[in-house]
């Protein structure tokens, strides 16, 4: 009897073999999370706005730097004010505190692909908010920020074409995990 | 003189590289980005004197952060493909063993 069903045996065993590596494969495909979604797009348009802010009342520093009439000393003072480090340690603080959730909420899902995008997470970091390590130079937004009290628009808008290649990738990320499917070309 | 068209087809090679296999998954979407990226590395030199030598030296850096970032971020995408082909193919798999009644005894 045992002679008989050998043949189907192998076939069976074969194909729990492929069963078995497939759902492997399967459990580690991450599940798409709307609210990871809706993270990354907020955090996107904070930088962003709070960027193009900073390169708005930079350009009007700079239109109003020759004249010399009072009004324009007042204006001066008040947007110096707008652009330095003091008036905006807040945003950097949300900068930091939304990436580390949206990482996290990411991160979540344990799959082989996490790695990878943490990378992408990591490198917003060390743009806007890391600290320079001990004796080193400031090199992110929030530290030359700080050591200068004031960004120039070329720095703003450089930071901001980064920062925004680095955001595209993650929501096309967050597309592709959506759509089940391959990414759109 | 830099020349940038063989800067793009350098990070674009090396983008090819890191992805393997699976780079025409996400090629076309991919070297938009990477094309970004070279774009700004131009804005950065042609505005170098506009910025001060510490905003210079902090976008450069920022901008290899930037590439190497994207390029994982691209790495992750594909690796999801792949997974999503894998669970396509375990949808495969399900339905012809539902057509295989003589298998039900093993599985």
């Amino acid at each position: 009897l045992l002679e008989d069903k050998t043949p189907y045996l192998n076939r069976g065993i074969s194909l729990l073999s492929v069963l078995a590596l497939s759902l492997g494969l399967v459990s580690c495909a991450p599940t798409f999370d709307d609210q990871s979604d809706k993270e990354i797009s907020n955090l996107q348009h904070l930088v962003d706005a709070k960027i193009v802010s900073l390169i708005a009342v930079d350009r009007r520093l700079t239109s109003i730097r020759s004249q010399a009439s009072q009004a324009a000393r007042t204006e001066a003072v008040k947007l110096k004010q707008e652009a330095s480090y003091s008036a905006n340690m807040g945003f950097y603080d949300d900068v930091d505190a939304d990436l580390t959730s949206a990482q996290m909420r990411v991160d979540s899902s344990s799959d082989a692909s996490k790695s990878n995008a943490d990378s992408s997470f990591e490198a917003l970091k060390e743009i806007l908010v890391s600290a320079p390590a001990a004796g080193a130079e400031p090199t992110s937004m929030q530290a030359v920020h700080e050591a200068q009290d004031r960004l120039g628009q070329a720095f703003l808008i450089s930071t901001r074409r980064e920062v925004n290649t680095l955001f595209a990738t993650l929501m096309r990320y967050e597309m592709t995990i959506r759509a089940g499917q391959s990414p759109a070309k | 003189m830099i020349d940038w068209a063989k800067v793009l087809g350098d990070a674009v090679k090396a983008a090819e590289t890191i992805i393997g296999a699976r780079w025409p998954s996400v090629a076309k979407t991919a070297t938009t980005q990477i094309t970004a990226l070279v774009e700004n590395a131009k804005f950065i030199e042609a505005n170098r004197a506009s910025m001060t030598d510490m905003e210079y030296k902090a976008t450069k850096i920022n901008q290899q952060r930037a590439l190497e970032g994207v390029l994982k971020g691209f790495a992750a995408i594909s690796i999801v493909v792949a997974e999503q082909v894998a669970a396509s193919v375990w949808g495969v798999v399900e339905a012809a063993l539902k057509t295989l009644p003589e298998l039900a005894p093993f599985i």
